[in-house]
């Protein structure tokens, strides 16, 4: 099933324009990666989905639906958005931070409900954050923080999870957890979309690629053919080896 | 929930608090009245005590009371707004953009014409500087611009302040504005209160309505939009919010600042860092701050020669250095 479509899709930050014609398919219940080399246009196509930006022309849909046609709290919880460089600007507890999440189907004036409650509990759980959920962000790791801010972006069990560029800044072995994290939410049906820049990581941990170029897509393959050699040397300038099928860039190719 | 409960009871205790400040500044005084002689002064129909419990004491407690809950509750709002907890409406130079405002309702002699003057151009003063620090942090200015900006402001509001003083043809003019400039709530009148009340009220009324999606802001901007959160909307009711509640502040009692930065940071160890659990009791707890104040002033010198915005710029100022010291710390 599409979880969401862009159909020619152009885009501009202050008359510049970002994308151009994007045509491509997000599938539910899979890890979509989104790669390409810096100012390639995989954030702003992230922001596009969430209505953050408007697009020049094209159209997308978000569940089969016109973006358009969504109610701002509706879109809200059909789509999940965990930013670049996420982080919590207050030290807030970890509990409720994630608690956030949840906003989308909070009444005004409402406590949290028991549902909220137990759903916060439970992502908490999920990305193993759970021993340090009284602590407050401020006291925590790196690599816990990443944890804590993925398990907020699930707390909105949305179907769709638009994750930009989540393991930067962790070190391998959270990288590592971080991506499975997003393999185990794809396998419970949701369309995980995830910018990269590590080409192992999306190699090993997606379903599909979307390699962006220029702000147009060059391939929208599964890993193995869109990170081909030839894709690789044309649009990142490198070589790489394989191990197991997973890309390991290697020296940058000749001009 | 506990944690609920416990800060049901902590606010409704700072809702007592700032009421017991201000009926010790309603019964306190330079006067020789008892405390019985001026509670039954507010019901007499005339003699001393009815002069100086209703057309003194009265007002001076009731704006004590509003006057703190607009700047608390203003600092508490900015601070969420910004994700910055140096903001406050003294240090981003909203509450001397209001000061020009009403400088200018003095200069031109608008006050005489009528006394809505003063808050009303004390709150364009006030939103004025509050678009343009919006507009700063809209720009992706970061923590430095953002307090850089309020001093810039800050310091054109004053400088434009003083020239109208020293324009100003009347001496008479020049030291009323420069006695108001200093921040009293001395020599205040009920309809002072009458003209502030529902300005400050409506302001933290649109405050308390942003509550919940400052905490949203917590996650950055575009992630409060993806909670559902209209951002736009979010930061104009901060900034109108603010304005209303600063502006009509500042035109009553003059320059008042730090409250609004130092009043949350002293709520912090109780409620927590989310800004929607702050609004509220930094406004009770600056309502209680003001009338404390107030009274020291009164303590302390008699004579009242030393200013209650004096008193809260000797003691906020220092506080305000310390908080930088302790961020760069933690940094």
């Amino acid at each position: 099933m599409t979880a969401l479509a862009f159909d020619n899709v152009s885009a501009s930050y202050g008359g510049t324009p970002v994308l151009h014609n994007v045509a491509a398919t997000i599938r539910a219940g899979a890890v979509t990666g989104l790669v390409g080399p810096n100012g390639a246009g995989k954030t702003t196509l992230l922001r596009l989905a969430i209505r953050w930006l408007k697009s020049d022309a094209g159209a997308i849909s978000v569940l089969d639906r016109p973006l358009a046609e969504w109610s701002a709290q509706a879109l809200a919880r059909a789509v999940s958005y965990l930013p670049q460089e996420a982080d919590a600007h207050w030290p807030i507890g970890a509990t409720e931070l994630v608690a956030l999440g949840r906003m989308p189907y909070r009444r005004p004036l409402a406590p949290p409900s028991r549902e909220d409650t137990r759903i916060v509990q439970e992502m908490l759980a999920q990305c193993d954050a759970a021993e340090f959920a009284e602590r407050r962000m401020d006291e925590l790791s790196a690599g816990e923080r990443a944890r804590v801010l993925l398990a907020r972006a699930l707390a909105v069990q949305a179907p769709i999870l638009l994750a930009d560029e989540p393991a930067a800044y962790l070190d391998p072995a959270h990288q590592l957890r971080l991506m499975e994290l997003l393999r185990a939410e794809a396998v419970r049906g949701t369309a995980v979309v995830v910018t990269l820049h590590d080409l192992s990581l999306a190699s090993r941990f997606c379903d599909e690629v979307i390699v962006l170029h220029e702000g147009a897509v060059a391939v929208q393959a599964e890993p193995a053919l869109a990170l081909d050699d030839a894709h690789l040397e044309k649009i990142f300038g490198v070589r790489a080896i394989r191990v197991d099928g997973i890309v390991v860039p290697q020296e940058r190719s000749a001009p | 929930m506990p944690h609920g409960a416990r800060e049901t009871g902590l606010t409704l205790a700072l809702a007592g608090l700032a009421l017991l400040c201000a009926l010790a500044s309603f019964l306190l005084g330079p006067s020789h009245l008892s405390a019985g002689q001026v509670v039954s002064g507010l019901f007499a129909p005339h003699g001393m005590a009815s002069v100086i419990a209703r057309e003194i004491r009265l007002p001076r407690a009731l704006l004590g009371l509003l006057v703190g809950a607009a700047l608390g509750a203003s600092g508490a709002a900015l601070q969420g707004l910004f994700r910055n907890p140096l903001a406050e409406p003294g240090v981003t130079g909203v509450a001397s953009s209001a000061g020009l405002g009403a400088v200018v309702a003095f200069y031109f002699g608008l006050v005489s014409l009528s006394p809505l003057f003063l808050p009303a151009l004390a709150v364009v003063g006030a939103l004025v500087a509050a678009a343009i620090l919006f507009i700063l942090s809209r720009a992706g200015a970061g923590m430095v611009a953002l307090v850089l900006g309020g001093v810039a402001v800050a310091s054109f509001a004053t400088a434009l302040t003083a020239l109208a003083l020293s324009l100003s043809p009347n001496p008479y003019a020049m030291s009323d504005i420069v006695v108001w400039m200093m921040g009293a709530l001395k020599d205040r009148t009920l309809g002072d209160v009458v003209f502030t009340a529902p300005l400050v009220l409506i302001g933290i009324l649109l405050l308390l309505t942003t509550a919940r999606g400052l905490d949203a802001f917590t996650l950055g901007e575009e992630a409060a939009h993806s909670l559902g959160i209209d951002v736009h909307s979010l930061r104009r009711r901060v900034v109108v919010g603010v304005a209303f509640a600063t502006g009509a502040a500042t035109a009553a009692a003059g320059a008042v600042s730090f409250v609004g930065l130092v009043v949350p940071h002293l709520l912090r160890p109780f409620y927590g860092y989310a800004p929607s659990r702050l609004i509220l009791p930094s406004a009770l707890g600056a309502a209680a701050l003001v009338c404390a104040a107030d009274i020291a002033v009164r303590l302390i010198s008699p004579d009242e020669k030393l200013p209650l915005g004096v008193l809260t710029a000797l003691l906020g100022a220092p506080f305000f250095v310390w908080l930088i010291l302790r961020m760069r710390r933690e940094t």
